[in-house]
């Protein structure tokens, strides 16, 4: 609560920096003025392409996110009931981390399509932040209560449902919302392979055009985007943890 | 003896093996043709025919990031420590963590490169700030740990600031400093390798803008497997390194 202040004062700061820096020109003609920025949605029709360019992307971005954490969820089963799997799997994980999301691009577009390829790039983006977050919780999860448990008499199922899933909801949400970025990233990546629809595809077109204020307009979307999806996601996780954790 | 090390890389690669597989046995069962999906090992022999452009672009790419990578990683570090000494920069640390864990920054390369100008110093710069963010917040946490006590105690002993600085805080700064390197390396090739493939700079980037255009499924697939490879070797020498650090640090 403390730091809300000088955040708020150090982004007004930045902010205005900013726009005085772009109005004096001092950076060239690169950096528009916040308000140029600003005024590309001021035209009903400019608008109406950034907002039907933004559906399409937060809507990949959201399913790709959701697929990811469904596979990532799969992949945490699998590796519980089936121990001797564990390893093979992580470093298959890591594996797919360590490499660059746009070496996936080619492979993507041969083998689904321009059209597919964003969703896919974020789902491989989305999916390794849910899968260390999964990975460590049901790992090193707290014995003593699955001990006692099933001293009780909960059968195996009903320890699973009723001790391990909620012990898991805190850090499957801390998970997700590392992976809210990464899934907008690896969209946007998948859009500049060539999708025809995107802001992705707005950024490339507007590179290529020097059109600078839609450039900007287009990328600081994304980032509001996934700024928004990130402080959803915490807020979730904050009350996750009041109620899941002891 | 020789089995257990057989079962044992069977345990941890096996995953690997069977995207291998897989794939092997896509290509065969479809009967693909080569522009559809080259066979993996169409696709390493690829490699071997090309492997001078593979190579030379390789170095650059890998170049590049690492270069980066260490001037972002440093410049947090030395910008943490001075925030550690005084109030002002510290007061940056959250708004840096959340920027950090909520921007993609990759998405504005774009807008870098256009700042910058189309060149290999653009793509140096990009990573460099791609690495600062991390090295900075985790230098910063890291060195908030930091038990007033031992301040104090430098104090009682009589250290002065500049003495406390390398014989506490130093120390203290340089665990993280290792860790963001190795959370940044994968991001490092990432963000190297977008810049090329945005603006056409020498490098893997670049081969991929290449393959797009012409459709050389093979060699698209080439530089993909070449990336990966690069890529996978960096982070693992930047975990290793962690690693030996942290033994030498404990």
């Amino acid at each position: 609560m403390k730091a809300r202040l000088p955040t708020l004062f150090g982004t007004l700061l930045f902010l205005a920096l900013w726009e005085g820096i772009a109005r004096l020109g001092w950076l060239g003609p690169s950096l528009p003025a916040l308000s140029e920025v600003a005024a590309v949605l001021e035209r009903p029709a400019m608008r109406d392409v950034f907002l039907r360019a933004l559906r399409v992307t937060a809507g990949s971005a959201a399913l790709a996110l959701l697929l990811g954490a469904a596979v990532a969820i799969a992949l945490a089963l699998l590796a519980s009931l089936l121990p001797p799997l564990q390893r093979g799997l992580d470093v298959l994980a890591s594996g797919i981390y360590a490499v660059p999301a746009i070496a996936f691009g080619p492979v993507l577009i041969l083998l689904a399509g321009p059209e597919a390829t964003p969703i896919l790039l974020g789902i491989v983006s989305a999916f390794f932040p849910i899968h260390v977050a999964l990975g460590s919780q049901l790992r090193y999860d707290n014995p003593a209560r699955r001990d006692f448990a099933r001293v009780v008499g909960a059968t195996r199922a009903r320890v699973f449902a009723f001790v391990d899933i909620p012990a898991a909801v805190p850090a499957f949400l801390d998970g997700l919302r590392l992976a809210a970025p990464a899934a907008m990233l690896g969209v946007v990546l998948g859009e500049w392979f060539g999708a025809p629809r995107g802001l992705g595809v707005i950024i490339i077109s507007a590179l290529q055009n020097i059109r600078i204020p839609q450039m900007w307009t287009a990328a600081l979307l994304c980032v509001a985007c996934s700024l928004a999806a990130y402080v959803l996601l915490t807020l979730a996780h904050r009350r996750a943890v009041a109620r899941f954790s002891a | 003896m020789t089995r257990s090390i057989v079962t044992n890389l069977f345990s941890r690669f096996w995953g690997l093996l069977a995207v291998v597989l897989l794939w092997d046995g896509l290509v065969r069962w479809y009967g693909f043709n080569v522009i559809v999906l080259p066979d993996p090992v169409a696709v390493v022999r690829a490699v071997f025919t090309d492997w001078r452009i593979y190579g030379y672009n390789t170095a650059i790419t890998l170049t590049v990031a690492v270069t980066g990578l260490l001037l972002g990683s440093l410049l947090g570090t030395v910008l943490a420590v001075m925030g550690w000494v005084s109030r002002v920069v510290s007061g940056m640390v959250a708004p840096a963590a959340l920027v950090v864990r909520s921007v993609p920054f990759i998405i504005l390369i774009p807008i870098f490169s256009r700042l910058l100008g189309y060149n290999l110093t653009m793509v140096v710069l990009v990573v460099t700030l791609l690495s600062f963010f991390p090295s900075f917040v985790l230098v910063s946490s890291g060195l908030s740990s930091l038990p007033p006590a031992a301040v104090d105690l430098g104090k009682v002993f009589g250290a002065t600031r500049w003495r406390a600085l390398i014989h506490i805080a130093l120390p203290a700064a340089i665990p993280g400093l290792f860790a963001s390197i190795r959370l940044s390396a994968s991001r490092a090739v990432l963000g190297a390798m977008v810049a090329e493939f945005l603006t056409g700079i020498d490098g893997l980037g670049k081969l991929f803008l290449l393959a797009r255009g012409d459709l050389e499924s093979e060699r698209a697939f080439a530089a993909a497997l070449v990336a990966a490879l690069a890529a996978i070797l960096l982070v693992y020498f930047a975990e290793r390194l962690e690693a030996a650090i942290q033994r030498r640090m404990t």
